[in-house]
């Protein structure tokens, strides 16, 4: 005991006693009661008794004056709170039914939410894990044609010149190359890269170096700086795989480096970064955007600053290069390198991180009824508690707890939904969404969902707690059965009507994506994927130095697999529709040569086999196909897209015009036929200017005879069945060729809207899960309303109201509450419809089909949800019900 | 009416040892008055609790008496009963006998 007075109680019990109860001037007199007692029993018992005694009397008293009465010091408020919790824990024990429904519906609400947010925030939100990497930019470039794209090896030069915003730029693409190894030869993805760019990332290698400027240019070593995974997967792990050789394109490579594990640049599928030897001498052409660049800014330098250089800079470059731009333009855009990473996806991401919280809402506001319809269970035992003595506060006090609880317990469940929930998105989501490997529940995420806890708490915990305090003893002990004091029924009905309108508004949402989906499905693709089988074969450039060579290769592979029995046909090409595409050239017609690059117009160069479009099943419109006899020697000839032949030759017909490579040297090309449009970048991207070459005469016409080609194979029976017989096709013709990428055309149509089907996946699922708590919410909201009118309905059905009458006026007033929820989707619907018009595909927000099923949807789960009470109206007795009355 | 509350019992209790006290009504003696007269422990905490509505309803106040040294100097008080007071516990006393009255002949036990 720290101190105590020569002839008094222990002073601490007396400070306890006195901070107790420190506002309450009537305090004082009972600490005196308490001393006077004290003082009498110090006479009789030895003192340390009379101040255990002492001490307890303190103790007890904390515990046993109730705060509204007397204070609302620290420890009596959390004494009474604990005794309120204890009370709660009870109370939601012994109706275990309501409390599961609770906490599993505000579960499911914060479980949905924290998923979504987790994957959002890692995606959206978590800086890129490179030092500073707030000072790190990507610049793009545009000349002529839709989106953005890299730059070429002199604008390139020009930034490095003069931007003086940047400390360091560099440039990447990257490459397949074919790796072989102990195993069968492999395509795997090689990021080349300037010198400058590891550096300027500023993430040292975990093993060994990276290359440098010397090691930069034409005629470089051969080196690679290995990705952590590929040194530990086929490097073994090894620290001394340094130095080691590696074969990738058939040529020797070193490596001198191993970078750290998590260290993604520009994304986790490349195996390694190699040089990307740009020639400074002999720059290739101004018009050539192969190149992404990548910079770092000087410290202080915002990228506004930055972007406001480069706008300058774009400004006087344009002037100076008329020849390239006058006509095309040219335009630049500085993006953060976050910012250009996450790309498209941060609206679909943010829509369905919406689409969580509006399930959320949904759910609380159906725990919020929840409670509202148990708050009038108790109406009695709160007027009661009132009429004790517990203050209006203690009564809120008393169920806002009980709602703490709930959503604490909703919390907890629903952070191990999120776990789950985390797994199953990352395994769902589409594979190009960024930054998937680094998605996991964080201490962010963890934050976000007691903030949504705490929030859910508010809404679901105010609403009952201050209509809870409105006890009023004489009219809850006095009421009726029948018609007891139910104060709460148009808030209730009001809440369902906004549980009605949020369901419906994912309903909406889920109802739009999927006529997107299935607008997209239907789109005319302009080729036949259904029956194709598609794959990429790759021979090594050592076996097949010459154009004759590869045309002879691809004759017999293609002459092989057509032998297979099932296949209809087969062709090779240099690209496939709805990959990214390549080869955007400008071209030079004969009846307007342009005077420059700029002037000249272009189009997407494709070059095939001539069984091409039999196999990918394009249709030919006018003139001919190009036949074998279409062969290196003969007069070069091309096949043209109709939207080509259009915007090349609008006036006159296209078959017999004359183009060629917008280059000196090159010969011109006939058109001997035009054939449909293909959609090949995108499905919901409008089709754009395209010729097809023979790959025979390509060497001659179309600048390069392509090594690498896809194969596409017609069987219409059974198109993956036939993998395994073109794989031996391919084989037996050359068995070091690497076969890549094998699957049919529609999987790939499929996995090409991936990011929309995600979406619509998700929103399905949350507006489903809507509904079913809406459900419940009309279903709690129409119960409640037949037995408070149960003794209307039993006069009713005793003056000769057939069952039907009855069970009619439930289902009017449950439809009611869907049209008022209907009306207000619609209304959020078009607001919703505006913030997601970049992911729908020829349907408006306002489509009248998705409005109407989403009305009718939501009748028909108000009329389903009323079915149950509507039979009880129907089934009420109305003798019991009148003698109740007496 | 008044004064629609019912008295407690307990409440009925605390005001007749205050009547049965007289001028020397002071809380510890209520306590030992109830506890000797009814036979019953009578907590501190509910003591104070109930004179303090008691007082808030007006059917007792109280007079603060200036401390003896027993008191290590701090005042005590001594409540008396308000004619509020005694009219309801009148009529609470008269509703307990009125409906007694013909059950004289209780069995016990």
């Amino acid at each position: 005991m720290p101190s105590r007075r020569p002839d008094g109680p222990p002073a601490w019990a007396e400070k306890i006693l006195i901070a107790n109860q420190r506002l309450e001037t009537r305090t004082r007199f009972i600490r005196g009661d308490l001393r006077e007692e004290y003082d009498t029993r110090r006479g009789r018992w030895p003192r340390p008794f009379v101040d255990l005694w002492y001490v307890g009397q303190v103790l007890s008293l904390c515990l046993q004056l109730p705060p509204s009465r007397w204070n609302r010091s620290p420890a009596n408020v959390a004494e009474t709170v604990l005794q309120d919790v204890r009370f709660g824990a009870r109370s939601l024990r012994r109706s275990w039914v309501f409390t599961a429904t609770a906490v599993g519906t505000l579960a499911l609400g914060v479980g949905a939410t924290t998923a979504v947010f987790s994957v959002t925030d890692s995606i959206l939100f978590e800086p890129l894990a490179y030092p500073d990497a707030d000072r790190l930019a990507v610049i793009d470039t545009n000349t002529g044609g839709p989106g953005w794209y890299g730059a070429s090896q002199p604008e390139l030069r020009d930034f490095r010149e003069r931007l003086g915003a940047f400390e360091s730029l560099g440039a990447g693409g990257r490459r397949r190359v074919t790796l072989n190894d102990s195993t069968a030869p492999r395509r795997v993805d090689v990021a080349l890269m300037s010198s400058e760019v590891l550096p300027l990332l500023a993430v040292p290698p975990a093993l060994g170096r990276v290359f440098t400027a010397g090691e930069d240019l034409p005629g470089g070593p051969n080196v690679l700086v290995a990705s952590h995974a590929f040194w530990r997967q086929e490097l073994g792990g090894d620290p001394d795989a340094l130095g080691s050789t590696l074969s990738l394109d058939g040529a020797p490579v070193e490596v001198i480096g191993v970078m750290p594990e998590g260290f993604a640049f520009p994304d986790g599928d490349v195996i390694g970064w190699a040089p990307l030897r740009l020639d400074p001498v002999n720059p290739n052409s101004r018009a050539n955007h192969n190149y992404a660049v990548i910079g770092r800014l000087r410290p202080g330098v915002s990228y506004e600053a930055a972007a406001a250089e480069l706008a300058v800079h774009t400004a006087r470059v344009r002037e100076a290069y008329p020849e390239n731009y006058e006509v095309r333009g040219y335009r630049t855009r500085l993006q953060s390198l976050h910012e250009s990473t996450i790309g498209s996806t941060r609206r679909p991401l943010l829509l369905l991180l919406g689409g969580a919280l509006l399930v959320l809402l949904v759910a609380c506001v159906n725990v919020s009824n929840l409670l509202l319809a148990r708050g009038d269970a108790r109406e009695t035992e709160l007027a009661v508690r009132g009429a004790l003595g517990a203050g209006r506060l203690r009564v809120a006090r008393q169920l806002l707890i009980e709602s703490g609880l709930v959503a604490l317990a909703g919390g907890v469940v629903g952070l191990a939904l999120a776990f789950a929930g985390i797994r199953g998105l990352v395994a769902l989501a589409p594979s190009e969404l960024p930054r998937l490997e680094g998605v996991a529940m964080d201490g962010r995420a963890a934050l976000v969902s007691l903030g949504l806890v705490i929030g859910s708490l508010l809404i679901i915990g105010l609403v009952p707690a201050l209509h809870g305090v409105r006890g009023d003893l004489r009219a809850a002990l006095g009421a009726t059965r029948g018609g007891s004091a139910r104060r709460s029924k148009p808030l209730r009905r009001a809440l369902v009507i906004s549980q009605l309108s949020l369901a419906g508004l994912l309903a909406i949402g889920a109802g739009i994506m999927l006529r997107t989906l299935s607008n997209l499905y239907d789109t005319d693709l302009g080729f036949r994927p259904e029956g194709t089988l598609s794959v990429t074969v790759s021979p090594a450039g050592s076996r097949y130095p010459d154009a004759a060579d590869r045309n002879a290769f691809y004759r017999e592979v293609l002459t092989r697999i057509e032998a297979i029995p099932g296949v209809e046909n087969a062709g090779a090409h240099l690209q496939r529709p709805l990959d990214p595409q390549s080869q955007n050239w400008s071209l030079a017609t004969e009846d307007a040569p342009p005077a420059n690059i700029s002037e000249a117009p272009d189009s997407w160069a494709q070059i095939t086999t001539p069984g091409y479009f039999d196999a990918m099943g394009i249709a030919l419109l006018e003139g001919r196909l190009y036949a074998e006899a279409d062969g290196a020697d003969a007069p070069p000839v091309a096949v043209v897209s109709r939207t080509m032949a259009r915007v090349l030759w609008p006036d006159e017909p296209a078959l017999g015009k004359r183009f060629r490579m917008f280059a000196e040297g090159w010969p011109w090309v006939e058109v001997i036929g035009v054939v449909a449009d293909v959609r090949a970048h995108g499905i919901d991207r409008p089709a754009e200017p395209r010729f097809y070459a023979p790959h025979a005469q390509a060497y001659r016409s179309a600048y390069f005879t392509p090594l690498e080609m896809h194969i596409t194979v017609r069987a219409p029976g059974d198109p993956a069945g036939v993998a395994g017989p073109v794989r031996s096709a391919i084989a037996a013709v050359d068995p070091t060729a690497p076969v890549s990428d094998v699957r049919t055309m529609e999987r790939r149509v499929v996995a090409s809207v991936a990011n929309r089907r995600f979406t619509a996946a998700l929103l399905q699922a949350f507006g489903a899960v809507a509904l079913v708590l809406a459900a419940v919410g009309v279903y709690g909201v129409m119960s409640l309303a037949v037995s408070d009118r149960a003794r209307e309905l039993g006069l009713r059905k005793a003056l000769g109201a057939p069952d039907s009458s009855l069970v009619g006026m439930v289902l009017r007033e449950s439809l009611v509450l869907a049209v008022a929820g209907a009306l207000l989707a619609v209304a959020g619907g078009a607001a919703l419809g505006r913030l997601i018009r970049s992911l729908l595909f020829e349907v408006e927000a306002t489509d009248p089909l998705t409005l109407g099923v989403v009305g009718l949807v939501l009748t028909a789960t108000a009329a389903l949800a009323a079915l149950v009470p509507a039979a009880r109206a129907s089934r009420v007795d109305p003798m019991e019900v009148l003698r109740a009355e007496g | 009416m008044p004064h629609p509350q019912s008295l407690g019992e307990f409440e009925q209790l605390v005001l007749l040892a205050i009547l049965q006290l007289e001028e020397g009504a002071y809380a510890a003696d209520i306590r030992r008055e109830i506890e000797e007269r009814a036979d019953r422990s009578v907590s501190r905490g509910a003591l104070y609790a109930t004179l303090d509505r008691l007082e808030q309803k007006a059917y007792l106040r109280w007079e603060t008496e200036t401390s003896t040294p027993a008191r290590g100097g701090i005042p005590r008080r001594r409540f008396i009963v308000t004619p509020t007071g005694i009219e309801a516990l009148r009529a609470s006393l008269e509703a307990i006998l009125r409906l007694s009255r013909g059950l004289e002949a209780l069995p016990i036990g």
